[in-house]
């Protein structure tokens, strides 16, 4: 609670008044004090001389009145002559005329020794006979003694007749009487005080508690003479005590008192009203404190509650403006900041589960949405469709991102309208969208499939420009294919793969291509394996020269026996290595195989020229050229021994691509031949302005070309035009004599098939091209 | 006058003294710290003799003063009290030895007194308290009064022993000696009692008060 602001700024206040009021307090009370103190130790310094001054006055009248008697002839003859009844007499005369309450008389031989006075007991005799030797020595001697309990001025004279005879004495007593006189001229309390017993006795006072005196003067060593402010009773007192008659030898003192309790009374009057002022000055400060403080305090009590709300995410109330400019700037910042963070929330939610571009819901909704509904009790059956866009990649490439993102975007829209109510349509990310039936059973799923599909594949315009977009979608049903989100995905994916590579427009999950996916990945793997480590080999299939000379070419082919699985066909693992981006590395190998074997034959003396098919994602690595020529010149070969193979339809793919990188290499002197020609649905524009140099007609028009009159035509006007092109063809596939006749007959520049030869290695090839020239021969 | 007289006096007594064959005793009296004690009595008694006739002194009041302040007589002598001043004086004594009391007179009193009892006598006046005299009274043959320097030379008989007493007021008791014959020399330690203060004559006595009373320190 001390924390608060309130109560810091009140506490704070109230310390300041009370330490601001108790050092007036304590500086007033203490000059004040100090000042009363200050007078009565003047009084009692002016008392203290102006008693002392009259007992002065009554000692030198004692001893005048002394000396007279003294020197009173009549006495003095009594005490000579020991007359001790006329010396008595004298002395009641002498001593009655001065008013002395004390006279004695004796002589050496005390045949006169006596006492006459009011304390005087029977048979006393000269009060103080040890006074005589000072009174002989220097003529009087003058003391203030206690005698019978009473305090009493004393004179001794010697009596002088006119030799010293005797000696006499007279005595005042100070009573309470002449203590009052006293007291009455120094203007403060007396007291004769007797210190010569265990503790003090007061002998004489003018306070009423004659205690008080003795308790005063045992608080102050016996011949202290400081003025002290004592305590007694709870009272306090100035004190001072002084010797009487300048005798501090003697035990008596005279004890100057000041009543404090009495003199410091304004002083507490004042104590009390000051302190009053402190308090109610202390009062008012807190209520002043309380009053700012809340000022302050309530409005950041306000804005810290609001604070604690925004933290708990509630960002819908709004603070008041009310209070100090400040806090109003405030709460109308707080109140900017909320609706900021309300909105900005908003926006990240709304990212974290939508897509930016088309504002579907994205793959973790996707994955959450399923999970869910895996969940749902009762299980229902639903199915995951995902779609995927074919070639989506060349629209970005050649129309750019603001056409592809446009597209994805209209694309978006109608796969909306096409699903269901109830159905979560939503985007994967690039080109792959998914769609998760709310329920649903396969007959269901392949209807939404259908319509999905009859959307999407209509024609669309993005800016002016009418696409078509081909799709593949794959289905996965659950709980029938997967009872978790990934492996419903991977099924639907593996099944869209499988339409795709069907070309059909959607595809149903089955039970085993997951198994064959799995199978296919751990080839791929192992594939990455073979080309680094020589699991690949290469056969080469002789293509001659069927009519004119020329020189032997052979076609490298890529065989790969598995350690486990034997012979996989190169019509398996190729596409495996283009789908895992491996091609070119394998590509890559075959070249440098081929030339690494080109050169090896070279030193035997045979020479041969060879082709390698390349993939149409070789097409599009931009150094493919450089690498080919680098690896001929590093088998020191001429670049004319090297054909690159490229399928019609990879040249088709892109044309203008394979035209830049084909015209590469062609200009360097690397033959170029297009393969599976008649396949493509190339036109007759575009193979005008190719780079290349050879056709290779597809196997299909040449197996049957003997039989079949339209395979005839189809071959005898292919050569016809590519040879009015300038260029050679090469028919692949021929498998009997009289194809091969024909095929020479219509003038096919050179052949390749079974019935030439089968693919051989390096060493059968060898062995073929002796049995040939020995045939030839 | 008269001291001049003593002295020539006891010079005729010495002169006599010497052409009797008698040798002087010299007696020198010092008080307890040494010092020199003037105006003692020292008096003499040979194992045989006898006192000097009586005869007549005087001791005057003279400038408020008694002249000689210091006397010895033999017992019996007659002492005059001739007033010389102008004032009365009121002579007194209460001294074991002699008591008497001469009143406010002037001039020469009616009659001398006669001391006939030996002590010491001192006198003083009612009217003026300063004035003090001694008067020693002796019966012994031979005495006389120390000098300034406590010293004195008195004629005793050569072959005899005597008695040697030293008096002074402010010794309690009569210091005595008993001496061998032919023994001639004395120095005599006194024990005298503190000199008890006493009023000092005025300047002028007769125009200025005289102090009593001492204020207290």
């Amino acid at each position: 609670m001390i924390d608060s602001l309130r109560s810091r700024i009140t506490a704070s206040l109230l310390a300041l008044l009370v330490v601001v009021g108790g050092l007036i307090l304590i500086l007033v009370l203490v000059a004040m004090r100090g000042s009363i103190i200050d007078q009565a130790t003047a009084r009692i310094e002016i008392g203290r001389n102006v008693v002392q001054g009259e007992l002065n006055d009554q000692v030198r009248q004692l001893q005048r009145a002394a000396t007279v008697l003294a020197h009173d002839f009549g006495f003095k003859q009594a005490v000579a002559t020991r007359d001790e009844a006329t010396v008595r007499t004298a002395l009641i005369n002498q001593g009655g005329r001065i008013g002395a309450d004390l006279v004695a008389a004796m002589d050496p031989d005390e045949e006169v020794n006596l006492a006459i006075g009011p304390d005087v007991g029977e048979e006393a005799g000269f009060p103080f006979p040890e006074m005589t030797a000072e009174a002989d020595r220097i003529g009087s001697n003058v003391a203030t003694r206690v005698y019978a309990g009473h305090a009493y001025q004393i004179v001794v004279l010697p009596v002088l007749a006119p030799e010293r005879v005797g000696w006499t004495l007279l005595g005042f007593r100070i009573d309470g009487t002449v203590l009052s006189d006293l007291a009455g001229l120094a203007g403060t309390d007396l007291s004769l005080i007797d210190v010569a017993g265990e503790g003090p006795t007061t002998l004489a006072t003018t306070v009423p508690q004659p205690a008080v005196a003795s308790a005063l003067s045992g608080q102050l060593r016996e011949n202290e003479t400081d003025i002290r402010v004592l305590k007694v009773a709870g009272s306090e007192y100035l004190a001072q005590q002084s010797s009487v008659s300048g005798d501090p030898g003697a035990s008596l003192r005279l004890l100057m008192q000041e009543p404090l309790t009495q003199a410091l009374e304004p002083y507490r009057r004042l104590r009390l009203e000051v302190f009053a002022i402190i308090v109610v000055a202390c009062l008012l400060a807190a209520g002043v404190g309380v009053f700012v403080a809340r000022g302050v305090s309530e409005p950041i009590d306000r804005l810290v509650q609001a604070a604690g709300r925004i933290g708990r995410g509630e960002y819908f109330r709004k603070l008041s403006s009310r209070g100090v400019k400040e806090v109003r700037t405030l709460a109308g910042s707080f109140n900017a900041m909320q609706e900021a963070i309300a909105e900005r929330e908003a926006r990240i939610l709304h990212q974290a589960h939508h897509d930016n571009l088309t504002d579907l819901a994205n793959r973790v909704v996707a994955v959450d949405t399923i999970r869910e509904q895996l969940a749902a009790d009762p299980p229902e059956p639903f199915a995951v469709i995902l779609i995927d866009l074919n070639r989506f990649k060349q629209i970005n490439d050649t129309l750019g991102h603001s056409i592809g993102d446009q597209l994805l975007i209209s694309l978006a829209g109608r796969l909306t309208n096409a699903a269901r109510e109830g159905d979560l349509v939503a985007r994967l990310g690039g080109d792959e969208f998914m769609v998760i039936l709310g329920s649903g059973d396969r007959e269901q799923a392949e209807l939404v499939a259908q319509r999905i599909g009859d959307a999407l594949r209509r024609k669309i315009s993005v800016q002016d420009i009418q696409l078509s977009v081909e799709v593949s979608l794959g289905i996965a049903l659950a709980p029938e294919h997967g009872t978790d989100p990934e492996t419903l995905m991977r099924r639907a994916d593996i099944a869209m793969y499988g339409a795709k590579s069907d070309r059909q427009p959607f595809a149903v999950y089955e039970a085993g291509q997951d198994e064959r996916h799995l199978h296919q990945l751990s080839l791929i793997n192992d594939l990455r394996e073979a080309i680094g480590d020589g699991g690949l080999t290469l056969n080469y299939q002789p293509k001659i020269q069927l009519s004119g000379v020329g020189h032997l070419g052979v076609e490298a082919l890529v065989r790969w026996t598995h350690p486990e699985h034997g012979f996989v066909s190169p019509g398996e693992f190729i596409p495996l290595a283009e789908q895992a981006g491996m091609i070119s590395d394998l590509t890559n190998w075959v070249i440098e195989e081929t030339c690494r074997q080109l050169a090896q034959w070279d030193q035997a003396g045979i020479e041969v020229h060879a082709a390698v098919n390349i993939s149409a994602m070789d097409l599009a690595d931009g150094a493919l050229g450089d690498r080919v020529c680098q690896t001929l010149e590093e088998q020191d070969l001429a670049f004319g021994r090297l054909c690159i193979e490229v399928t019609e339809s990879a040249i088709m793919a892109d044309p203008a691509r394979a035209t830049e990188v084909l015209s590469g290499l062609r200009e360097r002197g690397v033959r170029v031949s297009i393969d599976d020609f008649g396949t493509g649905q190339s036109s007759l524009a575009q193979l005008k302005r190719l780079p290349v140099d050879e056709l290779k007609i597809d196997r299909s028009f040449v197996q049957n070309v003997a039989e079949d009159a339209e395979d005839r035509v189809i071959v005898e006007s292919t050569v016809a035009l590519a040879h009015r092109m300038g260029l050679e063809v090469v028919a692949e596939g021929i498998e009997t004599q009289a194809g091969r006749d024909l095929l020479t007959e219509l003038g096919c520049d050179r052949g390749q098939g079974y019935l030439i030869s089968r693919p051989l290695t390096a060493d059968q090839l060898g062995e073929w091209i002796r049995e040939q020239s020995l045939e030839t021969a | 006058m008269n001291n001049r007289l003593a002295i020539l006096w006891s010079l005729l007594i010495l002169v006599f003294a010497g052409q009797l064959h008698a040798a002087p005793a010299r007696v020198l009296v010092m008080d307890q710290d040494g010092q020199p004690v003037p105006d003692a009595a020292v008096m003499i008694w040979p194992d045989a003799g006898t006192a000097p006739a009586p005869k007549q002194a005087s001791i005057a009041q003279q400038d408020y003063e008694f002249s000689p302040a210091t006397s010895i007589v033999s017992v019996g002598s007659n002492v005059a009290f001739p007033n010389r001043d102008t004032s009365r004086h009121h002579i007194y004594s209460f001294s074991p030895a002699k008591q008497f009391e001469i009143k406010l007179y002037v001039g020469l009193p009616e009659s001398p007194i006669r001391f006939d009892k030996p002590g010491v006598v001192t006198l003083g006046c009612n009217i003026h308290d300063w004035m003090y005299g001694v008067l020693y009274v002796t019966d012994a043959p031979v005495y006389g009064l120390t000098d300034q320097r406590g010293a004195v030379a008195l004629e005793v008989p050569p072959d005899r022993t005597y008695r040697l007493e030293i008096w002074h007021p402010r010794l309690p008791e009569a210091h005595r000696i008993a001496a061998a014959a032919g023994e001639t020399q004395h120095q005599i330690a006194l024990r005298l009692d503190p000199p008890v203060p006493r009023p000092a004559k005025p300047a002028d006595p007769e125009n200025s008060l005289i102090e009593f009373v001492r204020d207290r320190d």
